[in-house]
C-alpha cells in the first residue's frame, strides 16, 4: 500500500486517483471533525468537501507530505471557522439561553437536552480542541499545530470545555 | 466513567462518519472539475479579450494584407497573412477546449438538471 507521502506526490503530478485514495483514507477523520465543530452533519460534510477541494489546489504548499492528515484537518478547521462566522448570531443566542438556564440553578439534564445539543453550545475553539484530543486521540501539541494555536490555549480550552459540560450536566467537577 | 465521559462518547458516536464513502469522493472530484473548468473559462476569456484587442490594433494591416492577397501579390504580405491565420487557428484550438468545458459547467447547473443541485 502506498504511503500518504507517495500519494501526495502522485496527486501533485495531477493524479486524481491518488487524490481519491487520500480522500478514502482520511475522509472519516475529516468528516467527523467537521461535523463536531459545526451544528449539523450536512454542514460538516459540506465543509469537509470544501477542505478537500482546497487541498487539491494547494497540495504544493504542503511542506511535509507525510503529515497530510494533520494538514487537511487544519484546512478543515479554517473552512469551518469561516462558515461558523456566518452563524455566530444564532450560536450566541443559544449560548445565552443555556447560560440563563445554568444561572437559574437548574441543571440541564440528559432528559432535557442531549449530549450533542450541550456540546453544540460550547465555543467553537473549545469544541475543536476537545474533538481533536478527546474524540480523535491527537496529543495537545498536535492539536495546537492543527488549530494554529499555542499549547497553553489548547489545554485551557479543553479544561474550560470539560468544566462547562460537567456543570451543565449537573455532575461532579471534572478532575481532568 | 463519569457522566461527562459518557456524554462525550455519545457525541463522538453520533458525529462519527463512515470510514470510506465513495459518494463523498465523487462529490469532491466533481467540485474539483467544476473549479478547474471555471478557472479555464477565465483563461479563455482572457485569450478572447487579447484576440479582440489585437484584432482592433491589427485591423488596418489585416485589411491591407487581404487587399494585397486579392491583388495576387506574393512574398512578405502572404507570409504575414499565413502567420496571422496560424495564430487565429491556434487560438481557436485553445478555445475549443474551453468552450467544451464551459458547456459542461452550463449543463451541470441545477436548472439544466431538472432542479437537482
Amino acid at each position: 500500500m502506498l504511503s500518504d507521502e507517495d500519494l501526495v506526490w502522485e496527486a501533485r503530478r495531477g493524479s486524481t486517483s491518488a487524490f481519491s485514495a487520500l480522500m478514502t483514507r482520511h475522509q472519516g477523520a475529516v468528516r467527523s471533525f467537521a461535523r463536531r465543530v459545526t451544528d449539523n452533519a450536512a454542514d460538516g460534510d459540506d465543509i469537509a468537501q470544501e477542505a478537500f477541494v482546497h487541498a487539491w489546489s494547494r497540495l504544493k504548499s504542503l511542506n511535509e507530505p507525510s503529515r497530510f492528515r494533520s494538514w487537511i484537518l487544519g484546512v478543515t478547521w479554517c473552512k469551518a471557522k469561516t462558515r461558523l462566522r456566518g452563524h455566530a448570531r444564532d450560536r450566541a443566542r443559544d449560548a445565552a439561553w443555556l447560560e440563563g438556564q445554568a444561572q437559574s440553578g437548574e441543571a440541564v439534564g440528559e432528559a432535557a437536552m442531549t449530549a450533542m445539543q450541550l456540546f453544540a453550545t460550547l465555543p467553537q475553539d473549545q469544541r475543536a480542541a476537545l474533538a481533536l484530543c478527546h474524540g480523535e486521540g491527537w496529543s495537545h501539541a498536535e492539536a495546537a499545530q492543527i488549530l494554529d494555536q499555542t499549547l497553553g490555549t489548547v489545554k485551557s480550552n479543553i479544561r474550560r470545555a470539560r468544566t462547562a459540560l460537567s456543570t451543565r450536566l449537573g455532575g461532579e467537577d471534572d478532575p481532568a | 466513567m463519569t457522566r461527562l465521559d459518557n456524554a462525550l462518547a455519545d457525541v463522538w458516536q453520533e458525529t462519527s462518519s463512515a470510514p470510506a464513502d465513495l459518494e463523498f469522493n465523487v462529490a469532491v472530484l466533481e467540485r474539483i472539475a467544476r473549479h478547474r473548468a471555471r478557472s479555464e473559462i477565465g483563461v479563455a476569456a482572457v485569450i478572447a479579450l487579447a484576440v479582440w484587442a489585437s484584432a482592433l490594433l491589427l485591423a488596418p494591416s489585416v485589411s491591407t494584407v487581404v487587399a494585397q492577397l486579392g491583388q495576387g501579390l506574393a512574398g512578405a504580405p502572404v507570409l504575414l497573412s499565413f502567420n496571422i491565420s496560424a495564430g487565429v487557428l491556434a487560438v481557436l484550438w485553445l478555445t475549443r477546449r474551453q468552450f467544451r468545458l464551459s458547456l459542461q459547467v452550463f449543463r451541470s447547473m441545477p436548472f439544466m438538471r431538472g432542479g437537482r443541485s
